[in-house]
């Protein structure tokens, strides 16, 4: 059978599988989620049924508390329900998140990982949000790009039904929920088959029901609070299992094969790097690049970060690795280290067997901070010294703390087979429609494509359009099962332009010198409206 | 200009209009607006000892109830600075009532046990209070109790806080008994430096629908006036504690009346929470004119000069009086 | 060993033993010497209760005197010479988790239970309460059946769900055990039916609210009513056989009762019972009736609070199922978002329903088209519809489970949405006035159809009394210890404001027959209703048994006028507002004044107080004026 392709952005691929395998969605707009609850209140005004053929119920509420709340509500009366949201809007979710998992109720919220308002606002992408989760008992999965989001929303919604263990299924805001990328669609059918009908039956006959009355939700006193508590352990024990099966299941249909942990790049590798998101793809290409140069480097790629599975995690960590660094979305003040690095850290204190690297820590892109190749050399360049910096950031000047790691601005990685150009445009003035167009022309007639936006805070303003295309052009479908080669090329090649025109200096420097071409739309990209006060996508009252 | 002047209890008045013990005494601005409106002293509202008990006991009970069983709840109210029950409340209006007006504040007491008469007055006197009113509300339910128990009872609390106290004490009773000037005279001799007459019985009323005892008390009217314009008349001039007139006044008619009778008081409740206290003015004004118009020059003058002694025809107060009220009672009777 | 309670009462202390039980640890235990220790007690008592009043301290005194005359001491053999055995907790007819682990944590020995015992997911049976019987009065209603005129009062104020009533046929007589009480049913043309009502003596907590409504007197003697509390010892060996009969009655059938009176109700099975609510409670009423009335049919999401304490504190929770193992199914979520839980509910019901019809409709050639175009047209208003309703539903799961298939198995597993889902969501002022205003206010809002019941204390009763938005002006309160300087939010004319939301003021105090009517015109009320409910509360600070007639004086004095807004109505042309209760005849201070949390500051600061009780009762007339004229508005 032909699978169907479709280029669209992070959000509109979780949205699509999260509609197709529920029946009620609780929203609430929130930055940078918005999109995947308006796409699922469109696709139910327009009576799009579930792949079970019922149209899903959409209802809007006035706070992600009260979302959290109906979606508690509509799980414990045994529909499978779903919500959308980000940063402050899971937050608010916290409260129930809790109950939701306490129960065992399967449900997946899918989340666009944004930073939380601390010293400011931000509305762009890191991992505070979902980091702040961590203790509720929700499975945490993590996608790293457009086609991940489409798959593991999917993966989230078997795995929780199985397990009964909820799942936050997250990817990176704007880096991957507004990246419009060209897709392999999951159809209906390998939604029923991931999904048996049977769990989501299971699902209804635990629902409250007068016909079988049963009270949940009870007050329990100090004699058995703690006992109960403990008795759904084995539960959240078997969610890896449930989630590498659910995995195994994607890809005996697909061809699209993941696991909880992937390793990616020299067998023996013995500088790793271990981070989970979008930066992945910025980490593979530079490991790429990196190892063309004959440096024994790799990265671990997180997908599924809670349960954390150490014995997952130190089996997909090559044996070979004398140092580590991990790479946290993250800050923490005052704690010993970012979550991901403590998770690590504890795994390999507790490993058998095996002489513990030496395990460095770091935070990078903050609030949409760009990660690019040279910031992952430098990761890689302060690993391969005898006395790194154990903890550090990377991406930012820390003159400060004295944070920060150097990096070497020219250091590229570049496919000489990638068109990228860059578009400025001027607030509505058609650049981003326009290159989303392009995009799918692209993607639809030629080849492999990618777009990413960058957008002012101000309503209406400059704004710059990455478009990239690869090249050669591929006729057929690409062959994902053969290897991470091709992967590479469709993502690696993509996210070149991510990173590599992630900032106007650098793109302006490269598009002369290579295959690259650079529009401008409007007058001047010094132009700069400074009409609008509020950010364009920051949180509606 | 007449000289409205009197004494009672030997404390100086400049005129005999006294707010007599009620509803607007219960608060320090009412007792201000009392004094404003021409009142020569004020009685205080009663303090009832078993309202002070229950009331202690029902605010403990219902502060505590419920509280530290549950562990959310550990208690329901919160602590007020200033919420006090038991008499400490009374004795501080008392105490405040005496700095800021400039008029005899005369404390009421009900007491219920021996003990409470006696601590209570004692109490009420080191507060401030210039006298003390006992109001001894009593209803002898009890079918073995004898009329000479009842009497007894009476002196006995008169006597136990006579002894006990410095200022005057006034005793406040009903019009029940064989012999009420007989009752009048023994208090006399057991050192009350006023009688009040009288006090209103609480006269409970039925509701039939849900058949249970309601309370019911109405404000006095006129009508009343006349049982203690009948006893002051008697009284007037054969005791040696002062009198006053207390119930059914309403308009300068009755102060007038219950002068001429010989109260040294004239005491008023219904009136003022009719009127206003200001209607305390009112009634002074009257009386002034009254006494005016009829050429007195003195309360002094006025006082007694119709009371039993003083009458033409004595018997109007006795036996005689009342054979002629059955006879114009028929005659006055209405045609339809 | 001392009879503590014995002796508080002798003292005047009523329950409380606390002065006596330290002044026998003092006086036995050696810690201090004796007398050095007794004038410590007496001290102490002199602190701690100075501020209560001279009274309570001599009464205190008085106890510690009473204990050290009546401590005695009780020899203790070497060995155990007693032959009487524990019984134990619950009986052998318990269900096996109710015997296996809620009698272990109702013993005290709940830590002793391991992991495995416990459900994975906070699941719980319902309609444990019946298993602990608290025993916890030691007076206990007794009715007399001479004196009865069976209205159903006494069953329906009664907090605990102790008082019952049952009709049957008088050859059911001949099984009754001798101490069975029976009357002639109050009802012409059915000469041989009898009635009885049936006390729970070892559930009651004695509140007294069931003597206090009771409206008949015996003509002879108009002290007795025909409830009266009796001590308990005397009759409890008697009522316990009594109500081992009454068990066995049938519960009458719902679809021959009445649902539209007070006297109608007491017949339906309470499945809200024997709660861990304090004695003579203000709130269970409310949720007794709607169980009664919808409890088959019924999901409660219930908001933090009082209301999910006493429903669902472990070990023994209070929400039961009848004899055909229906009953209201109940959870809590948080205290915030209970609304939006409930919204849930609902949004689940109604897909899971869409769904049930459009597969009945996909596979009626399979199930019988007589039969899926009976249920699908079925009107379920009346409860003999819904019985006809469910009839066709179990035949129509009867005839689905002889098929196979996904889509027959898909249709069986939301069949029985087919019978009208009854989604209630129950909370308390603090709720719903406060911190889950937002989300009520938005359910509302959704046009969907919910069912709120506010249980509104005017307090946060459950953390201890602290102030909330409903708690009214010149009332004192935790965090409002100078009194309430501002007004109670009117949450009925908010909703009001929404025009198709049902809204109902009730105080069931004042007028059951009120709150039955608002009940049930909310249930069926096809989109949101929301139903306020007076709730008296010892945070009031009240004696518990006066709780009805502060209700009646509330709403005499036009402090709580019970109103009715039924956007259904204006079908008909009419005023969809109806004020229910007639203009003030009371004044507001007279019901005020009767109840601590405003006496507080009567005393405390009489100025003040008496500054806000004159804006609280202009407040009460400016909004009976509103209200009046809302009422008298043409349709």
């Amino acid at each position: 059978m032909a699978r169907a392709f479709a280029t669209i952005d992070g959000n509109e691929a979780a949205a699509s599988v999260a509609y197709r395998l529920n029946e009620v969605c609780a929203i609430y707009p929130i930055t940078p989620s918005s999109t995947m609850a308006e796409l699922a209140d469109q696709w139910s005004a327009e009576r799009k049924p579930n792949v079970w053929g019922s149209v899903p119920t959409v209802v809007e509420m006035q706070s992600e508390g009260g979302a959290a709340g109906v979606v508690h509500g509509a799980l414990q009366a045994g529909a499978l329900t779903t919500t959308f949201t980000a940063s402050q809007g899971l937050l608010l979710m916290i409260p129930n998140m809790y109950k939701i998992a306490g129960e065992l109720t399967p449900a997946v919220f899918h989340v666009a990982a944004r930073a939380i308002a601390t010293h400011a606002l931000s509305i762009f992408g890191d991992h505070s949000d979902v980091m702040s989760v961590r203790s509720t008992g929700f499975a945490l999965l993590c996608s790293s790009s457009v086609q991940e989001a489409h798959d593991f929303a999917a993966i989230a919604q078997a795995a929780t039904l199985r397990s009964r263990v909820p799942f936050v299924h997250f990817f990176d805001g704007f880096r991957t929920s507004h990246e419009v990328a060209k897709i392999e669609l999951l159809s209906d059918a390998d939604l029923r088959a991931l999904v048996d009908e049977s769990q989501v039956l299971a699902h209804r006959k635990r629902a409250l029901s007068p016909e079988h009355p049963v009270v949940r939700g009870t007050a329990q006193n100090p004699d058995v609070f703690f006992q109960s508590r403990e008795a759904s352990s084995p539960f959240h024990a078997a969610v890896p299992n449930l989630v590498a099966e659910c995995m195994d299941e994607l890809a005996n249909r697909t061809g699209r094969r993941y696991a909880p942990f992937d390793y990616f790049g020299d067998p023996n590798a013995e500088r790793v790097l271990i981070l989970m998101g979008s930066g992945v793809e910025t980490a593979r290409e530079t490991i790429d690049a990196l190892r063309a140069l004959g440096e024994r480097v790799g990265v671990v790629q997180v997908h599924l970060y809670r349960p954390f599975d150490a014995r997952r995690f130190l089996h997909a960590l090559p044996t070979s690795a004398r140092s580590v660094a991990v790479l946290d979305r993250t800050k923490e003040p005052g704690a010993p280290a970012e979550p991901l690095y403590m998770d690590v850290a504890l795994a390999l204190s507790e490993a058998q067997g095996r002489t513990a690297p030496q395990l460095i820590g770091g935070r990078y892109g903050l609030g949409s901070k760009e990660l690019t190749p040279a910031m992952i050399k430098a990761v890689f360049d302060e690993l391969g010294k005898v006395a790194p910096k154990r903890r550090f950031t990377v991406g930012i000047d820390d003159d400060v703390s004295g944070s920060s790691l150097s990096v070497d601005p020219g250091f590229v990685t570049e496919s000489e087979r990638t068109v990228r150009a860059v578009f400025f445009g001027l607030g509505s003035d058609g650049t981003v429609g326009a290159n989303k167009n392009s995009i799918k022309i692209i993607g639809s007639e030629a080849g492999y494509a990618q777009g990413y936006f960058v957008y002012d805070s101000k309503k209406s303003a400059l704004r710059r359009s990455h478009t990239c295309a690869s090249v050669p052009i591929r006729s057929a479908p690409p062959t994902w099962c053969s290897g991470r080669a091709s992967s590479r090329a469709t993502n690696g090649g993509c996210s070149s332009a991510r990173t590599c025109s992630s900032t106007l200096r650098r793109a302006r420097r490269c598009c002369s010198t290579r295959r690259t071409a650079r529009a401008r739309s409007g007058t001047s990209c010094r132009t700069t409206s400074n009409s609008a006060s509020s950010s364009e996508a920051s949180r509606s009252g | 200009m007449v000289d409205l002047s009197t004494r009672y209890m030997g404390l100086p008045l400049e005129h005999p209009l006294v707010a007599s013990a009620g509803p607007l005494t219960k608060e320090l601005d009412g007792i201000k607006r009392l004094e404003d409106g021409g009142a020569a002293a004020i009685v205080m509202f009663s303090l009832f000892e078993e309202q002070i008990r229950h009331e202690a006991a029902a605010a403990e009970h219902l502060s505590e109830v419920g509280s530290e069983s549950f562990a959310e709840s550990l208690s329901y109210f919160p602590s007020i600075g200033g919420f006090q029950v038991g008499p400490e409340r009374y004795l501080e209006l008392v105490r405040r009532a005496r700095e800021s007006v400039g008029v005899p504040i005369i404390a009421s007491l009900n007491g219920s046990s021996d003990d409470g008469w006696v601590e209570y007055a004692r109490l009420l006197c080191q507060a401030g209070a210039a006298a003390i009113e006992l109001n001894v509300y009593f209803v002898p339910a009890d079918p073995s109790l004898t009329g000479a128990n009842v009497e007894q009872r009476y002196l006995d609390i008169l006597g136990a806080v006579r002894s006990e106290v410095p200022v005057p004490v006034a005793i406040k009773l009903g019009p029940f008994f064989s012999s009420f000037a007989n009752m009048a005279k023994r208090l006399d001799d057991a050192g009350a430096d006023g009688l009040v007459l009288f006090n209103r019985f609480y006269q409970p009323d039925f509701d039939l629908e849900r058949r249970e005892v309601v309370p019911a008390l109405e404000l006095s009217t006129p009508r009343e006036a006349r049982l203690p314009l009948l006893w002051l008349g008697v009284l007037h001039g054969q005791l040696r504690a002062s009198l006053a007139a207390s119930t059914g006044v309403e308009s300068p008619v009755e102060v007038v009346k219950y002068l001429l009778a010989g109260a040294d008081v004239v005491m008023t409740t219904s009136s003022l929470l009719r009127h206003g206290a200001g209607h305390l003015a009112e009634l002074r004004a009257g009386l002034e004119t009254w006494l005016s118009a009829h050429d007195y020059a003195s309360v002094a003058q006025a006082r007694g000069s119709m009371s039993h002694r003083k009458v033409s025809d004595p018997t109007a107060f006795e036996r005689g009086n009342y054979v002629r009220a059955l006879e114009s009672y028929d005659s006055r009777r209405p045609s339809r | 060993m001392i009879d503590a309670g014995e002796v508080a009462r002798r003292a005047g202390l009523g329950g409380r033993t606390n002065t006596i039980m330290q002044t026998c640890f003092f006086a036995i235990s050696g810690v201090l010497p004796r007398e050095a220790a007794l004038a410590k007690i007496r001290g102490a008592i002199e602190k701690s209760y100075a501020v209560k009043g001279r009274e309570v301290v001599r009464k205190n005194f008085e106890a510690v005197d009473l204990t050290l005359s009546s401590l005695a001491r009780v020899p203790v053999p070497e060995a155990v010479t007693s032959r009487r055995y524990r019984l134990p907790l619950v009986g052998d007819h318990a269900p096996p988790f109710v015997r296996e682990v809620t009698a272990r944590m109702m013993a005290g020995r709940g830590d002793e239970l391991p992991v495995s015992a416990f459900p994975v997911d906070g699941t719980y049976p319902s309609g444990t309460a019946r298993w602990e019987k608290r025993g916890i009065s030691r007076v206990v209603p007794v009715w007399e059946p001479d004196v009865c005129i069976q209205c159903g009062n006494c069953s329906l104020v009664c907090p605990h769900a102790v008082i019952r009533a049952k009709f049957y046929p008088d050859k059911r007589l001949e099984g009754a055990p001798a101490p069975w009480k029976s009357a002639p049913i109050d009802a012409r043309g059915f000469p041989e039916i009898r009635y009885s009502l049936q006390v729970y003596v070892d559930d009651c907590t004695g509140c007294a609210l069931c003597v206090e409504v009771c409206p008949a007197r015996d003509k002879q003697d108009s002290s007795r009513r025909a409830i009266n509390m009796a001590a308990k010892d005397p009759v409890v060996a008697a009522e316990r056989e009594n109500i081992q009969f009454f068990e066995s009655l049938p519960w009458n059938d719902r679809s021959r009762v009445d649902f539209s009176t007070v006297r109608g109700a007491q017949f339906l099975e309470p499945l809200f019972e024997f709660s861990g609510a304090c004695a003579g409670c203000g709130e269970t009423p409310y949720l007794k009736l709607a169980s009664q009335l919808f409890g088959d049919r019924m999901v409660t999401a219930n908001a933090t609070g009082c209301s999910s304490i006493y429903g669902g504190n472990l070990p023994t929770t209070p929400w039961a199922k009848n004899a055909a193992g229906r009953g209201p199914a109940w959870s809590n979520s948080l205290f915030e978002d209970n609304a939006e839980f409930g919204l849930g509910l609902r949004l689940a019901a109604d897909a899971h329903l869409e769904q049930a019809r459009g597969l009945a409709l996909e596979l009626q050639d399979l199930i019988g088209r007589e039969l899926v175009a009976e249920i699908l047209g079925a009107k379920q208003r009346l409860e003999s519809e819904l019985r006809a309703q469910r009839a066709r539903v179990d035949e129509l799961k009867k005839r689905l489970t002889a098929r196979a298939g996904p889509r027959p198995l898909a249709l069986l597993s939301v069949a029985d949405h087919l019978v009208r889902r009854s989604v209630w969501i129950v909370g308390g002022d603090g709720w719903a006035y406060d911190i889950g205003a937002g989300g009520l206010d938005h359910v509302l809002a959704s046009g969907r159809d919910v069912n709120v019941l506010v249980l509104d204390t005017e307090v946060y009763s459950n953390t201890g009394g602290q102030a909330s938005k409903a708690t009214p002006l010149a009332a004192v309160a935790k965090f409002s210890a100078g009194g309430k300087s501002t007004g109670k939010k009117d949450l009925a004319l908010q909703a009001i404001s929404y025009g198709d939301v049902y809204v109902a003021r009730v105080a069931f105090g004042a007028n059951p027959q009120q709150t039955l009517l608002a009940l049930r015109e909310a249930e069926a009320y096809p989109g949101p209703s929301l139903v306020i409910a007076y709730s008296h509360c010892i945070a009031h600070g009240i004696n518990m048994q006066h709780g009805l007639s502060q209700q009646s004086l509330a709403v005499s004095s036009g402090y709580w006028p019970l109103l009715r807004y039924n956007p259904a109505a204006r079908a008909s042309g009419e005023n969809p507002f109806s004020l229910d209760s007639g203009a003030p005849r009371t004044r507001f201070r007279e019901y005020a004044y009767n109840e601590l949390r405003y006496r507080m500051l009567q005393q405390a600061s009489p100025t003040h107080a008496e500054e806000l009780m004159k804006r609280a009762e202009e407040a009460v007339t400016r909004r009976w004026a509103t209200y009046a004229e809302m009422a008298g508005r043409g349709g």
